[in-house]
């Protein structure tokens, strides 16, 4: 067995004020994982994160990134580490340039070796043709971009993002998904926050779901969503159907006029729930799985229900 | 220091440097200015009617004190304002996260503040040349008294940036406590003139001390012992210096 990447022993940290912030984490991330933390907003996403890189204070606990201890040799420990905030924390004043390179000597890079790191990053992230231009003038998704070329620059072993798709349009957040599947293919360790379901569970091997600074579940993602008791399947109807159909034990949602959701309890054959529908006269012309599974198993597992998220 | 830590404190002084450098007409012209009116309008103008002091001209006397103001003053500031800076716009945050003990990070602005008021120091002192004919007396003692004071300010400049929670915050203690130290300690005139009493008042004010000290070396006439007022200077740096570490390595106001 390798050293895991990231071992969290009972991390606590209460904000002044009293706030909650994480009451008592354990987490393992393995070396050379992907790995997912979930959770609503106020969860402690970003407390943790900033526990894990040095910005936030730890009450109780420890914390070891590759075997270092971060409290007791902070300098190996943080080297390792390449951190995406959730918000911007540059100096917009510099050219992007001198902030990835100023990023790199922080990290003990030498002059050659930052500015060869420097061009390699900025290729990569696609901001070669703005590395003289202030970071002030830059729009969102650049912005994100330039923060994920300083975490690169010193060839962390482990990358660190806090919600790097949040606000991000569609066509920016399947650019950065298949930049972060590479850099994990290449043996980079990927720990990642979200609150998007759907991007976990296209990403990450392995899931932790935390709220009110408690993980309340994890595991390897298919694992997890074998836990799943149900499929939930949305029906398209031929015909306006005005009330939910009963379904025995089936459970009906009308989501629209001429859409039904239906939750069939795993192993159960569909054969059955045809026969009824048909029956009740309702008519499906198309069939799906309705594809946020991991939005139903964070309910299941937050609510112990299966109450609905809309988006 | 090791090689990785002498690239981190060189690409921080790089900073620094290209900050203030890029703005200089805010950060290096205004205490010229000010120094060259002084230097005009109460050396040159309103001097020619006071006897010499200290057995020199009133311009002379001026200069050194001059110098000094715009030493600490660019020092402090300089610290204040770039350590504000960075918490505001949170780049303080690409220090912490980095392999760095607290040590070198005060370092680095400390380093940008002393090379900024040593700086402007000299371009004060280049303008009063030509008007005083500076001697430079005890070029050792000259020096370094201007790099202690220019180090003792960038600490306490930095402890106010660290307590700094707005613009207001960073610019109070140098109009309201650093600036009328400076004016009432012996700049304008020979402390020892004073009556009672405001001389023995001047003599509890630390810059009073500082001024003497570089007028010593610059002039050889000072009022003070400057090799103790050389001791205590080092002294209240250390310890200074010492505090600043603390907050920081700390993270006062900055890591919640
Ligand atoms: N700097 C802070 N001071 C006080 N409370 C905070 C601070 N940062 C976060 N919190 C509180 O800690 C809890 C967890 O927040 P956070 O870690 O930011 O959650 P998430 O990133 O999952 O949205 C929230 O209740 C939040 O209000
Ligand atoms: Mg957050």
């Amino acid at each position: 067995m390798s050293t895991p990447a990231i071992t969290m022993e009972q991390l606590a940290k209460r904000y002044a004020g009293g706030c909650v912030g994480l009451d008592g984490v354990d987490l393992e991330v393995a070396a050379g994982g992907f790995f997912g933390l979930l959770g609503p907003n106020g969860a402690g996403k970003t407390t943790l994160i900033g526990l894990l890189s040095s910005l936030v204070r730890l009450d109780r606990g420890r914390i070891r990134v590759f075997g270092h201890d971060l409290a007791r040799d902070p300098v190996a420990a943080k080297a390792l580490i390449g951190l995406v905030p959730q918000e911007v924390n540059f100096n917009s004043f510099e050219p992007v340039g001198e902030i990835v390179a100023g990023q790199a000597a922080y990290y003990g890079l030498s002059p050659r070796r930052a500015r060869r790191r420097t061009r390699a990053v900025l290729e990569l992230l696609g901001l070669t043709d703005r590395a003289r231009q202030t970071a002030w003038g830059l729009s969102g998704g650049f912005k994100r971009r330039l923060m994920i070329a300083r975490a690169l620059v010193h060839e962390p072993r482990l990358l660190v993002l806090d919600e790097p798709t949040a606000g991000v349009d569609v066509e920016a957040r399947h650019g950065l998904w298949a930049l972060l599947r590479r850099l994990n293919g290449e043996g980079i360790t990927v720990l990642l926050t979200t609150h998007y379901l759907e991007e976990a569970e296209q990403l990450c091997d392995h899931l932790a779901f935390i709220d009110g600074g408690r993980v309340i579940a994890r595991g390897a993602t298919g694992e997890l969503l074998r836990g799943l008791d149900h499929d939930t399947l949305v029906l398209d109807l031929a015909a306006d159907c005005h009330s939910a159909p009963a379904l025995g034990d089936v459970a009906a949602r009308r989501v629209d006029t001429r859409t039904l959701e239906v939750d069939v309890p795993r192993g159960q054959p569909l054969n059955a729930l045809f026969t009824e529908l048909s029956r009740q006269g309702v008519q499906v012309t198309s069939l799906r799985n309705k594809s946020n599974r991991l939005e139903q198993l964070f309910f299941q597992r937050v609510y112990g229900d299966e109450r609905e998220v809309r988006a | 220091m090791s090689a990785a830590y002498w690239f981190a404190y060189r690409g921080m002084v790089v900073k620094q440097l290209r900050r203030f450098l890029r703005t200089w007409v805010q950060t290096l012209l205004p205490s010229v200015v000010t120094a060259g009116l002084f230097l005009v309008v109460l050396g040159e103008l309103v001097g020619r009617e006071v006897r010499a002091l200290d057995g020199v001209s009133y311009t002379e006397f001026l200069a050194p004190g001059l110098i000094m103001l715009a030493v600490v003053t660019n020092a402090y500031n300089n610290v204040t304002l770039s350590f504000f800076g960075a918490k505001l716009q949170r780049h303080i945050e690409e220090l912490l996260v980095a392999p760095l003990p607290a040590w070198l990070i005060v370092a680095g602005f400390v380093t940008g503040g002393v090379l900024r008021g040593l700086l402007v120091g000299l371009l004060v002192a280049a303008l009063a040349l030509p008007l005083t004919g500076l001697e430079l007396r005890h070029p050792g003692a000259t020096a370094g008294m201007a790099l202690l004071a220019a180090l003792l300010f960038a600490f306490a400049g930095l402890i106010n940036g660290v307590f700094a929670r707005s613009f207001d915050h960073t610019s109070v203690i140098a109009t309201f406590v650093l600036t009328p130290l400076i004016y009432l300690g012996g700049l304008f005139y020979p402390v020892g003139r004073l009556a009672e009493p405001w001389q023995t008042l001047s003599l509890a004010n630390p810059m009073h001390y500082i001024i003497e000290g570089f007028r010593h070396g610059l002039l050889g006439t000072s009022a003070i012992a400057w090799p103790a007022t050389f001791a205590v200077l080092a002294v209240v740096t250390a310890g200074t210096g010492a505090a600043a570490w603390a907050l920081v390595a700390r993270g006062v106001r900055v890591k919640p």
